[in-house]
This record gives structure tokens, C-alpha cells and sequence, in this order.
């Protein structure tokens, strides 16, 4: 009979460990699972773990969606321990009735409306306009250009959104990932996938909307670059100096050089 | 009723009513968090009614000056292909009631840039913000040094019905034009004249004309030729986004021309028709004129003493029909102040506001309770006179 008892015991304990289990729902980027004794599990979608004295670690850039058996999905974007990623899933079911209440009857007590056409200054947050582009985000570095030559590609993002909400994303034929950029970041995309001859389409994007700011780049060698240049200097048949120097500007930014035509300018201003 | 008008309980019985008001009005605390009505109409201005349910706005016909051009959810080429079809049509004053937050992609920034240099009186709009006494705007990235810039802002709670905008806005530094003056200025420079010379500050918009009172164009039939471009020959043309779908609440606002008068509803008006309205406003000098404070507040105590003096006759004389005949009269009274409110407003672009004459109204009759007690007291005390007989109701 104890053996029994201890059985069902070890049954109920499973069974009620298994309704704890996290599914990998959705995962870009890379993300893992690292034991107290240091050991690293990478993880894929469709991995169910139980891990819960693990911690997930996340790349930076990367994000990973869990679902929990009560089908319950959230998004991590930064490591964390295993402890609090469950706390975010149970996050304690007692509502404070009382508090939530008073707090409530104390906040409309106070609160005293106001008179906005006596206090205009106070009361002038509407905007009657439609906003187009990024508000709220600081992208004066981001590549512009459209045939790119560099070792790496760097956006230098800065923003006072909330973490996930602003994105970018890079998109060709073959393929597209979205990484999330991060409140006050310098941000360097991975560069592996922006391999010389790949030509992408990059986007900015507000809470996954309409994108609000958007690129292209072609990636080429320098070789080649110089190569299109020469092609270009060509067609060129002024003979001033200045001049000729500026029409080849000017067909570069036509082509989309806009880099080399910009340099040109300058140096010619 | 005569009888009683004159007699020292009814003057200080209507004086208490408004001594009772003006405390309440000093309670620094709100004390209508339970009140249900009150909640559900906090944002209500009874002068609404000539709008949503009258429609008294829908006499005055198309706006023949001002033209809508709708861009939907174009792209910044789409903007300067449209631009560049508006200023085919000869316009007087093309305004852009949208605001570019920055770069976006290259070639379509440049011809957009380059379509708004074509432009040959341009009003670009910005939104501003007030720290304390500074004011800070978020400028419009297509802003060039000569460009016309107008602020877009109007004044309101968030979420709440807009009455009112500010013509211009006076720092330390220099003075901002809003969105609506500046095109006025460019356009129309006799009204400018008009508009700067009268009081700045806190503006009544005069709501004459909703959403189908204005001719819209959409872009897109613009860039396939389908609009005849001779209709914006001379017009003021504003372009931005004028979606008329319900669903649809991107840049929308509550206005007085709201369908559904008072409680839950959606936004009804896209910010580029009130900018309309006050155009039409200020090219039409049709501003709404306010009654000074006092004066409400002398009629509102010749109004409440009236009726303190009927009130008084029932309940003196005729207790037995005082509720039934004070309930009737304050509902009465309601329905005609309500009226001459509409009036006022539909016929002579007058705005009055009665919630004092209103709530002096209702209160009297608690007020009169309360009165009476005070008046019974300081007979037997101090032996005053009162025309209350007997003990206290």
C-alpha cells in the first residue's frame, strides 16, 4: 500500500511538473538554456523544457516566444532566469480588490478636472496632422547609400520607445528577419546574412505598422564599386575639372551611389 | 409668485443657493466620482445639441474656398506625385497637415523635397509642446529656412470633445503661428489682419460645416487623372488624411459634430476638417461670440430668484403639490434653457453657458430646506421675522 501511495505520489508530482512546461514557440535569432552547472542547451522551435533552475540566455537581437500549457504566449528579447520567466507566466492570481478600489475612489477624489481654455498651454497635446515617419526615434546614422562596400553595416539607432516596440527589418527574394532594436542602443545588425552580391530592402518599423522609415542596399566589393565608377567617369565628357566632377557626381546619385556622389559634393562645395 | 418676490427669505433663500455653489466650487476635491451622469457627460456642452441632433451646420453648403486632398496611407513618393498634380491646378495656398518625422528613402525624400520647393505658397505643419514657459516644436523634416511652418495643435483634454484652438502663441523669444494662420496669412491677408487683432489666447471653433460640407479628392484618383485639376484653381488645398470610414479613428477627434450627443462614442472628425472649419471661421469673421461670466451670472440670479419665489409659493402655501409642481417646473425650465442655448448659438454664433442658471435651479429646492430650518431657528432665537409659518416642513 505505501508503495503504491509513494507511486501516485511521484505520478501527481510529474504530472503537475509536465503542466509547467514551456513550449519554443516562436524563435529568432538564438537563444539558450544555461544549467547551474554551466552546461548550454541552444534551443529550437518546438523544444518543450521544464528547466527550473536554468536560465535563458538571449543573443542580443534575438527574441524567443514561449507558450505555456494554459496556452499563454509571451516574448523574452533579454536573458533571464527561469524563476522570474515563470513568474511573468503566473504572475499571481489574488486581484487586490480592497486596494484596487480605495486606491481608485481616492484617485477621482483628487482629481480635479480642469479647464483647458483657461489653462491652454496645459491642454495643447493634440495634434490635429497625421504623423508619418519615426516619431520619437533618432536614426541621422542610419547607411545612406544604396550600393554598400563596407565591412560591416551599422545603424546607429537611438530611441525613447519601450523595449520591442521598434524594429528593423531586412527583407530580399530569399529571405527576411526582423530584429528588435533596443531603447538607446548603437545598434550593428549581424552581418553574416549581408553577404557581398545580396541586395536587401531594410524597413524601420513602429509596433510591427506601416514601416516608417525604409532602404535599400546592395551589397557589392569594393572592386566592383570602382569598377561601376569607371563605368560612370565615361560618360563624363566635360572638360572642366569642377564641372566633370560634378556630372559624375550627379549620374553616381542617379545610380544610386549616393555615398560617393555626397563625397564628391562635399569636396567640390 | 409676486407675492413672495420681494420678501427678504426669498433674496436670501436665492443668495444662499449661490453662496452653496460657490463653495462647492471651492472643494478641491471631486465629488461626483459616483455620479453617473455626471461621469457620462462630464465632457458635454448642452450648445451641442444645435450640431449632433439639429444639424444646424447642414444649411450652410460646400466651402467653395477650401479643398481636401485625401493621401489615405501613401507612400512619400505617392505625397509628391500628388503635390506636384496639386500645383498643376493653380492653387492659391497648398497646406500639408501632416508631419514628417524624418528621413525615410532617399529618392522618394528627394522628390518629395523637390516638389515642395515647386510649391509656391507652402504651409508646412509642426507639433509643439510647453515646458513651463518654453516652447518646443518637432520639426518637420522637410523644413527649409523660408518654409511657412504652422503649429497643428489644438487645445483640449485628451480624448475630449475639441472647442477651442489658440490663433498664435507668444514666447520670450518670438511668436508661432498656428497651422490655420499662417495659411489665412498667405491667402487671405485682410482676414489675417482681422484674426491678429483680436484677443489671443483660448479661440471658440465655430463648427459650420462636417466632413461632406468640404470637396475631398483622393490622391490616387488625382495621380490616374480622373480629377479635373481646374477645381483647385485659386482654393486653399490642404492635404492629409480625410478617411470617412468609422473604424477608421487615425488623427479623428470628438467634436460637436458628433452624431451621439452625450456617453460612449468614437471619434467623428479628422483633424484636417477642423483646420477647415477654422478656415471657414476666420475667412468668414464668423467667431463665436461668448457672454461675459458676469453677465450669465446676473441673469443666472434674476433666473434662480424667480424661481425661488414660485418654489417659495408652493411650499408655503401648497406643500401637498410642492415636488410634483417643482420637478415639473425644473424639467421645463431645462427644455427652454437648453433651447435659447441653441438658439443663441445657431442664429447668432452666440455661446452661453447655462450649468450655473441650471444647477441654481435644481439646488433651490434643497437649498429651500435647508433655508427653512436656518429661518425657524433665528425667529425663535433671535426673533426674526420669516414668512415660514409654523414648524420646520
Amino acid at each position: 500500500m505505501k508503495t503504491f501511495l509513494l507511486l501516485l505520489c511521484l505520478v501527481f508530482a510529474v504530472g503537475a511538473a509536465a503542466q509547467d512546461s514551456l513550449l519554443v514557440f516562436e524563435l529568432k535569432g538564438k537563444a539558450y538554456l544555461k544549467t547551474l552547472d554551466n552546461k548550454i542547451q541552444p534551443l529550437k522551435v518546438g523544444n518543450k523544457f521544464y528547466a527550473y533552475h536554468s536560465r535563458l540566455e538571449i543573443d542580443k537581437g534575438s527574441s524567443i516566444t514561449l507558450v505555456s500549457d494554459t496556452y499563454k504566449a509571451l516574448t523574452f528579447t533579454k536573458s533571464m532566469a527561469m524563476v522570474d520567466i515563470r513568474k511573468t507566466f503566473h504572475p499571481g492570481k489574488n486581484t487586490d480588490v480592497t486596494g484596487k478600489y480605495f486606491a481608485y475612489v481616492w484617485e477621482q477624489f483628487t482629481h480635479k478636472h480642469g479647464s483647458p481654455e483657461a489653462d491652454r498651454r496645459k491642454y495643447m497635446s493634440n495634434a490635429g496632422g497625421v504623423a508619418r515617419g519615426c516619431p520619437g526615434v533618432d536614426a541621422d546614422h542610419l547607411p545612406d547609400t544604396i550600393y554598400y562596400t563596407g565591412k560591416s553595416l551599422v545603424f546607429n539607432i537611438t530611441h525613447k520607445l519601450p523595449a520591442g516596440r521598434l524594429q528593423l527589418a531586412f527583407q530580399n527574394a530569399d529571405s527576411a528577419w526582423r530584429i528588435n532594436v533596443d531603447p538607446s542602443a548603437v545598434f550593428f545588425p549581424a552581418t553574416e546574412q549581408l553577404k557581398p552580391g545580396t541586395s536587401w530592402k531594410w524597413f524601420l518599423l513602429i509596433d510591427r505598422q506601416q514601416p516608417c522609415k525604409e532602404g535599400v542596399i546592395i551589397y557589392m566589393t569594393r572592386a566592383q564599386y570602382l569598377l561601376k565608377e569607371k563605368e560612370l567617369n565615361k560618360q563624363v565628357i566635360v572638360s572642366d575639372p569642377l564641372e566633370a566632377s560634378n556630372m559624375l557626381a550627379f549620374l553616381l546619385e542617379a545610380s544610386g551611389y549616393l555615398d560617393a556622389a555626397q563625397d564628391i559634393y562635399r569636396n567640390n562645395h | 409668485m409676486k407675492k413672495y418676490l420681494f420678501k427678504r427669505d426669498t433674496l436670501l433663500a436665492t443668495a444662499c443657493v449661490f453662496l452653496i455653489m460657490g463653495l462647492f466650487s471651492l472643494l478641491p476635491l471631486n465629488t461626483h466620482l459616483f455620479d453617473p451622469i455626471k461621469m457620462a457627460l462630464s465632457d458635454l456642452s448642452f450648445n451641442d445639441l444645435a450640431f449632433s441632433v439639429i444639424k444646424s451646420h447642414k444649411d450652410n453648403g460646400i466651402d467653395k474656398r477650401i479643398v481636401v486632398v485625401d493621401i489615405g496611407q501613401s507612400s512619400r513618393a505617392d505625397i509628391a506625385a500628388t503635390i506636384d498634380s496639386i500645383n498643376k491646378g493653380n492653387p492659391s495656398t497648398v497646406a500639408l497637415d501632416i508631419t514628417f518625422a524624418g528621413p525615410k528613402e532617399p529618392a522618394a525624400d528627394s522628390a518629395l523635397r523637390s516638389a515642395l520647393s515647386n510649391t509656391k505658397q507652402l504651409v508646412l505643419a509642426e507639433k509643439i509642446a510647453f515646458h513651463g514657459d518654453s516652447l518646443q516644436s518637432a520639426p518637420n523634416y522637410f523644413r527649409t529656412p523660408n518654409a511657412t511652418v504652422g503649429y497643428i495643435n489644438f487645445i483640449g483634454e485628451e480624448d475630449a470633445v475639441i472647442r477651442h484652438y489658440s490663433p498664435s502663441e507668444t514666447t520670450a523669444d518670438s511668436t508661432y503661428q498656428s497651422f490655420t494662420s499662417q495659411i489665412v496669412r498667405l491667402s487671405n491677408l485682410q482676414s489675417f489682419e482681422q484674426l491678429s487683432h483680436r484677443p489671443q489666447g483660448s479661440t471658440l471653433i465655430t463648427y459650420r460645416r462636417d466632413a461632406s460640407q468640404y470637396l475631398t479628392i483622393d490622391h490616387a484618383a488625382m495621380l490616374r487623372g480622373e480629377v479635373d485639376l481646374s477645381v483647385l484653381n485659386g482654393k486653399i488645398v490642404l492635404v492629409g488624411l480625410a478617411n470617412t470610414n468609422a473604424n477608421d479613428i487615425e488623427d479623428k477627434f470628438f467634436t460637436p459634430l458628433n452624431k451621439k450627443f452625450a456617453g460612449k462614442s468614437t471619434p467623428d472628425l479628422n483633424g484636417i476638417y477642423i483646420h477647415a472649419n477654422i478656415l471657414s471661421m476666420v475667412m468668414d469673421q464668423d467667431y463665436t461670440k461668448k457672454i461675459p461670466g458676469w453677465l450669465m451670472m446676473l441673469v443666472s440670479v434674476i433666473v434662480v430668484w424667480l424661481h425661488m419665489a414660485f418654489f417659495l409659493k408652493y411650499y408655503i402655501e401648497k406643500h401637498i403639490w410642492f415636488h410634483l409642481v417643482v420637478k415639473s417646473v425644473q424639467l421645463v425650465s431645462a427644455v427652454l434653457f437648453i433651447y435659447f442655448g441653441i438658439l443663441l448659438i445657431s442664429k447668432a454664433g452666440i455661446q452661453a453657458n447655462f450649468t450655473m442658471m441650471l444647477g441654481g435651479v435644481v439646488l433651490a429646492v434643497d437649498v429651500l430646506y435647508f433655508y427653512e430650518g436656518l429661518a425657524q431657528w433665528l425667529r425663535k432665537k433671535f426673533h426674526i421675522s420669516t414668512v415660514f409659518p409654523g414648524d420646520h416642513h
